[in-house]
């Protein structure tokens, strides 16, 4: 995907502002800036091109400072914007989703879910004997043992509409739209394999290495079901593994 | 060092800053010398790629 596209205002077949209709009526292309570049002077050929969305417009002779400048400052601001949008909605730590990310989409991925009337699975996930492993090894170690875990769980989901948010300081939490009950629960079970075969050292932990519990819920979610309510459901069950003796999944459809 | 809720990461940031060399530019011109002028300009700075035909670019 091209992070700029210049076009000239008069092609033929399809002319400039039809295609440049056609980029910003695109999800996955409208975000993608567009400069007009034509020989035309006429001022309504130039209010035709900024009402279709263009980004800016250069007429022809081209001077080659303006165009490198302009090209140099739109890229630049899209930039930014990209790297503010990572850094609103992103872990600076493990780079899985934040919870800001939790509270501004998840709430839609309900609502597709419950107009779909698809399943829709929520996984809690806790590192046990987290702070035992911060006291023993130090803080730098347990951060890097929390970008190993968070990456095993991205590493576990295969499929792009699949969401990790880090929670808190070492609970992430799974959302898995269109995921039936056994799926949830095999997710939830294979993650907490693939950290234990991390084999990261915690001689606090029974098991002598890093272990996660988890708590899962699969629901049908209703127009009235909210985000914050299946996460204390599927943390009732996470508390159930931890009371249960850890490095281990408890859950439940409703 | 940064605070996360209440916790504190020594760690680098894990977020991936893209460059103005790794942007590229998609330039849609039936005209062959209008292509190879910008592409001229701009291959300084960024990667291009050049299309004459509009409806490829659909």
């Amino acid at each position: 995907m091209p992070d700029l596209i210049i076009l000239d205002l008069n092609m033929p077949n399809l002319d400039g502002i039809t295609l440049c209709n056609q980029i910003k009526s695109n999800l996955t292309t409208a975000h993608i800036p567009i400069i007009f570049i034509t020989a035309s002077v006429l001022p309504s050929d130039q209010d035709r091109c900024w009402e279709a969305g263009a980004a800016d417009f250069i007429a022809k002779p081209i001077v080659a400072s303006t165009l490198l400048h302009r090209v140099k400052n739109i890229l630049q601001s899209k930039l930014r914007f990209e790297l503010l949008t990572e850094q609103t909605f992103k872990d600076q730590l493990t780079g899985v989703f934040n919870r800001h990310y939790l509270m501004s989409e998840v709430p839609t991925l309900l609502k597709v879910s419950s107009r779909e009337k698809q399943f829709f699975g929520v996984v809690m996930i806790d590192i046990d004997f987290f702070k035992g492993f911060n006291d023993t090894y130090g803080h730098v170690e347990g951060d890097k043992c929390l970008k190993m875990v968070a990456k095993t769980i991205q590493n576990v989901l295969k499929r792009p509409q699949d969401i990790v948010v880090r929670y808190g300081g070492e609970e992430f939490v799974v959302f898995l739209p269109n995921t039936p009950p056994s799926g949830c629960k095999h997710l939830a079970n294979k993650i907490k394999d693939a950290v234990f075969d991390l084999n990261i050292k915690n001689s606090t932990s029974g098991h002598q290495v890093v272990t996660i519990s988890g708590g899962y819920i699969v629901t049908s979610p209703t127009a009235d079901t909210h985000t914050e309510e299946l996460i204390n459901q599927a943390d009732e069950f996470l508390f159930k593994s931890k009371t249960n003796g850890r490095n281990q999944i408890q859950g439940v459809v409703i | 060092m940064t605070q996360q809720k209440g916790y504190t990461t020594f760690e680098a940031s894990n977020f991936e800053s893209k460059t103005l060399s790794d942007c590229s530019v998609l330039i849609v011109d039936d005209e062959q010398s209008t292509q190879l002028v910008l592409g001229s300009i701009l291959g300084e700075i960024i990667q291009v790629h050049c299309l004459s035909d509009s409806m490829q670019a659909v």
